[in-house]
């Protein structure tokens, strides 16, 4: 700040008043930002930008996905069929929403039996794993599955939920989750990251990653339902899907954390 | 189930592929050893036995007075302002003779001016202090100690909390030292001796009953990186399975060591060591570097473990094995601790389980 000159008695008149005035100009005090509220404001500045530029292409992304698959069925044979729902038409958010159907019968009697038997082998052998979280993980797939053989074997009885209300929900938690990631980024990444580079490489991958991700991962449950049978459709919800999705994102995130510009101190201690 | 081309399974191994890839670094991290860490440890120092040197200088200034007109009184009994009682003893005076014969019990502070006898089999509830000796007799139990000089344990006689003496602490067979016990100079366990933490520039755990220096080759070859080692280049050998140094054999990096690390006779080790497994340490064999082990330890006869130690189970040593140096003093923490008599430490001793005195084996150990 510029320091402020007294002003003398037997200073001249035009003297003074270049002094009274300079004088106002260094008592305006300047202001300077610390260097973390600098960088939490580019975090909500670059944050605001992914969020809003992905709401306007999230029409694009899905329909993408859409031409992605129509070409994977097409060109593997798959026996699936792609259905499309349009969201928020006419909005600033509106996109498709993705389903894939699959003319299937119901599961018969051997089938569940099967299911029935490779379910409590697993839950059996569990018990020898030595990590608790993986036993009771294991575990607790396996009830979600037994719970659901007991629907299906019921007779009568017809499951709630099909393929394409699966692969539905599937592609509609995908959106979400792809609509949140500037938002996650903005509140951690993009303040402890200096480097512009860094942020936008990274934003980047994650992005093109969960795009990518989109139309594979449905394909490839309505694969597994149509070859395993429709009651594999909670268990591949609980272990492949939301929570699936948000463990890859975070072993992503793990790894761009890690990432450093050539003239960054190596901090780690051995 | 409805059938699927062979180009179909193929794209669906692909794509299951491709989805997983994030977890690649992952994986890799997962299964790379970990690194050794930086070994800080609290030196030993007034953090360990904080209690009792605050305890000691507050003793010595709330007491300066009654202690100095004790010698005129003989015995002055008050209380604390919290009414805990105390029991001030001039040097002429002994504890036994005031109290009763079947006091089992002693409920007040005791503060002698000289020297202080503890009877037999006597429970003290609260801070015995004594301005030069304090000797506590067979199975008897204090909770708190101060010697001005030194404190001698007798037999089976038991300290629950902390005991501080400003020169030396002796300890008699079958004593419990449980909680800290601390010394300006030298700590003497016995055989069968238990103790928790101790801090003393010399302890030593018993005297060997054939007692010989540590054999030390007159050259050691350097060992050439194992097999399954690799080296990323910062003075460190990352081993995923058990690694083995032969005898007579030096190693000048930093091992860590994903299995079990066994260190030959006579071999020295410079570097920090980090075993995720097992240490065995074979007799007069030197380990200069800080050690953290996952497994138990086991060390020979005659060994050198510069420290500072940290190991997750049990660590048992032969006879006469050093722990730090008189330059350098040390810290050692292990869960159990079982040192056989003739070893002795400089510095910091903590078995936060237990720790013991074991006698002398006639055979040497491997």
């Amino acid at each position: 700040m510029k320091q402020a000159i007294p002003v003398e008695a037997d200073h001249p008149p035009s003297l003074r008043r270049r002094l009274f005035s300079s004088n106002r100009r260094a008592r305006r005090k300047t202001i300077h930002l610390p260097d973390h509220a600098t960088r939490v404001l580019q975090a909500l500045v670059l944050g605001t930008i992914c969020l809003f530029a992905l709401i306007l292409s999230v029409g694009a992304i899905t329909q993408l996905a859409c031409f992605l698959i129509d070409g994977v069925i097409y060109r593997f044979g798959l026996p699936l069929q792609l259905t499309t729902q349009p969201f928020g038409a006419g909005h600033l958010l509106s996109f498709q929403r993705i389903a894939l159907t699959a003319s299937m019968p119901p599961p018969d009697s051997f089938a569940l039996t099967l299911h029935a038997i490779f379910t409590g082998g697993i839950f059996f052998m569990s018990w020898a794993a030595r990590s608790r979280p993986w036993r009771s993980g294991l575990q607790m797939l396996c009830v979600v599955h037994g719970i659901t053989l007991l629907m299906c074997a019921l007779p009568g009885a017809q499951l709630p939920f099909d393929l394409a209300q699966h692969t539905r929900t599937l592609a509609d938690l995908s959106v979400i989750l792809l609509l949140s990631t500037p938002l996650v980024l903005a509140s951690g990444y993009y303040i402890v990251e200096r480097s512009w580079l860094n942020r936008i490489a990274a934003t980047t991958l994650i992005l093109i990653y969960q795009i990518s991700a989109l139309p594979l991962k449905l394909l490839v449950h309505a694969l597994l339902v149509t070859q395993l049978s429709s009651a594999t459709i909670p268990l591949l919800f609980f272990a492949a899907g939301p929570a699936l999705d948000v463990l890859l994102l975070s072993a992503l995130y793990g790894w761009v954390i890690t990432w450093k510009m050539p003239d960054d101190k190596d901090v780690s201690a051995t | 189930m409805i059938d699927i081309s062979f180009s179909a399974w193929l794209f669906l191994s692909l794509a299951l592929g491709l989805l997983l890839i994030p977890l690649g670094p992952a994986v890799r991290q997962w299964q790379t050893p970990r690194n050794a860490p930086p070994v800080q440890f609290d030196p030993p120092g007034p953090q360990w036995d904080a209690d009792a040197t605050d305890a000691m200088t507050r003793t010595r200034e709330n007491f300066a007075n009654l202690i100095a007109m004790s010698e005129k009184d003989g015995v002055i009994r008050g209380a604390h302002t919290d009414g805990t009682a105390f029991m001030v003893l001039s040097s002429k005076e002994h504890l036994a003779a005031h109290l009763p014969p079947s006091a089992r019990r002693l409920r007040m502070q005791v503060i002698s001016a000289r020297h202080l006898d503890i009877p037999g089999e006597l429970v003290c509830d609260r801070l015995v202090f004594a301005a030069a000796r304090l000797v506590v007799a067979h199975h008897a139990i204090l909770k708190h100690a101060l010697a001005g000089r030194e404190a001698v344990i007798g037999s089976a006689a038991r300290i629950r909390r902390w005991l501080r003496a400003e020169s030396r602490i002796d300890a008699a067979e079958g004593a419990m030292l449980i909680g800290c016990a601390s010394a300006g100079q030298e700590i003497v366990l016995s055989r069968r001796c238990r103790f928790e933490k101790m801090l003393a520039p010399v302890i030593r755990f018993g005297r060997a009953e054939s007692p010989r220096a540590s054999v030390q080759p007159e050259r050691l070859m350097p060992m050439q990186v194992p097999a399954n080692t690799y080296t990323p280049g910062d003075g460190r050998w990352i081993s995923e399975g058990d690694l083995s140094v032969p005898p007579g054999h030096s190693v000048n990096a930093r091992l860590v060591v994903g299995g079990s690390l066994l260190v030959g006779t006579g071999a020295r080790l410079a570097g920090d060591v980090h075993v995720m497994g097992d240490l065995i340490v074979h007799h007069d064999a030197t380990l200069s570097g800080a050690i953290i082990c996952d497994g138990d330890m086991r060390i020979g006869e005659c060994c050198r473990i510069q420290g500072p130690v940290r190991v997750s189970g049990q660590l048992s040593s032969g006879s006469q094995s050093i722990f730090g140096s008189p330059a350098q003093a040390s810290t050692v923490i292990a869960r159990e601790m079982r040192l056989q008599e003739g070893c002795v430490a400089h510095g910091a001793i903590w078995a936060q389980r237990r720790g013991e005195v074991i006698p002398e084996t006639g055979a040497r150990q491997s």
